[in-house]
């Protein structure tokens, strides 16, 4: 694997993958893991790290690149990554703003916020299960203490050390 | 120039404190988009239905759309970078870690323990969300769209089909 066949790589799973960057997983860890560039636990980590990292989801992409190829290959997956979303922004960018002012239009995207809340529901019940039912305890005291925490205003970085925290001291309950 | 600064220190604040992608936080997202000025609620709106229906991660396609409208496309690649920037550090600076044995050690449970807290986050995201439900129409709207995507569908079919019905 050079730097250049993973911008490429990287480039080419994006500009297929709609409905976020998630969609590109099963392309990676195809050709990574089965071209024997990472490790299956590697490909693992790096979700995992995706998923706990602020900001977008697809940071996983960075940190898989990290696992490839260390940090240029970090840094050239994420490039590859910006490539697309760049090219797909001067796209919206053609999208006059009187558009979104049309009745019908705003009759749809008044439909956004019931999609974000059914969306958000389910990927919480995706993620709070996606370490099986074999050790419910301490995912389940985590998920519902930092939901009730959020509800009640607590700050999101308070919470996520405070998680933190928890699964360092109790290491040897996942 | 302090518009790009602004959009840079906008972008730096969304990429370290908004955990689960831009679903897990659209309405503060949301919020913060307004507050670049010249754009509306709506227009976020409309920008992320077609950041989601586009190729690419949805919320470096949003943020860089709205940083684009902004402080055109130089603005979008600032916005773009100042997003991930955090993540890209707290990846990079994962090996560090090993520094200390103690932390090393419990890398794992770290990462477990985020994981299930940003779930958390989610969960109530989607409850403040659906609080926010009046009438009818937006609770049948998330009661269908959590049992379509339960059933395995395509998170960008349920969309358009949402953004149809509401047209209707």
């Amino acid at each position: 694997m050079t730097l250049l066949r993973l911008f490429f790589l990287v480039v080419s799973l994006n500009a297929v993958a709609l409905g976020g960057g998630g969609m590109m997983l099963a392309g990676l860890e195809r050709e990574l893991v089965g071209g024997g560039f990472i490790t299956p636990a590697q490909y693992a980590a790096g979700v995992a790290l995706g998923q706990s990292t602020p900001g977008p989801l697809a940071a996983f992409t960075t940190a898989i690149g990290n696992y490839a190829l260390g940090w240029p290959g970090a840094l050239i997956a994420t490039g590859g990554m910006m490539t697309v979303s760049l090219i797909v922004v001067a796209v919206i960018r053609l999208v006059p703003p009187a558009w979104f002012r049309q009745p019908r239009v705003q009759g749809a995207l008044a439909a956004i916020g019931p999609y974000v809340a059914a969306l958000v529901l389910f990927l919480a019940l995706r993620i709070g299960l996606s370490g099986g039912a074999q050790r419910l305890v301490l995912p389940v005291l985590i998920v519902a203490g930092v939901a009730v925490g959020r509800l009640k205003k607590v700050p999101t970085p308070a919470l996520m050390l405070g998680a933190v925290a928890l699964g360092m001291l109790f290491e040897d309950a996942w | 120039m302090k518009k790009l600064w602004q959009i840079a220190r906008m972008g730096l604040l969304l990429g370290a404190t908004v955990f689960g992608g831009v679903a897990a936080a659209y309405p503060r997202v949301r919020e913060r988009c307004t507050e670049l000025g010249e754009i509306t609620a709506e227009e976020v709106d409309g920008l992320y239905a077609l950041a989601v229906v586009l190729p690419g991660p949805s919320f470096l396609n949003l943020w860089g759309a709205v940083s684009a409208r902004t402080g055109g496309l130089i603005g979008a690649v600032v916005g773009e970078i100042a997003l991930l920037l955090p993540a890209v550090v707290l990846v990079l600076a994962l090996p560090l870690t090993t520094v200390i044995p103690w932390i090393g050690a419990r890398t794992e449970g770290a990462l477990n323990g985020s994981i299930y807290a940003t779930a958390g986050l989610l969960l109530a995201t989607g409850i403040e969300a659906v609080r926010k439900h009046k009438g009818y129409r937006p609770w049948l709207i998330t009661a269908l769209g959590l049992g379509a995507l339960l059933a395995g569908v395509h998170p960008v079919f349920l969309l358009i089909l949402v953004l149809g019905w509401g047209a209707l």
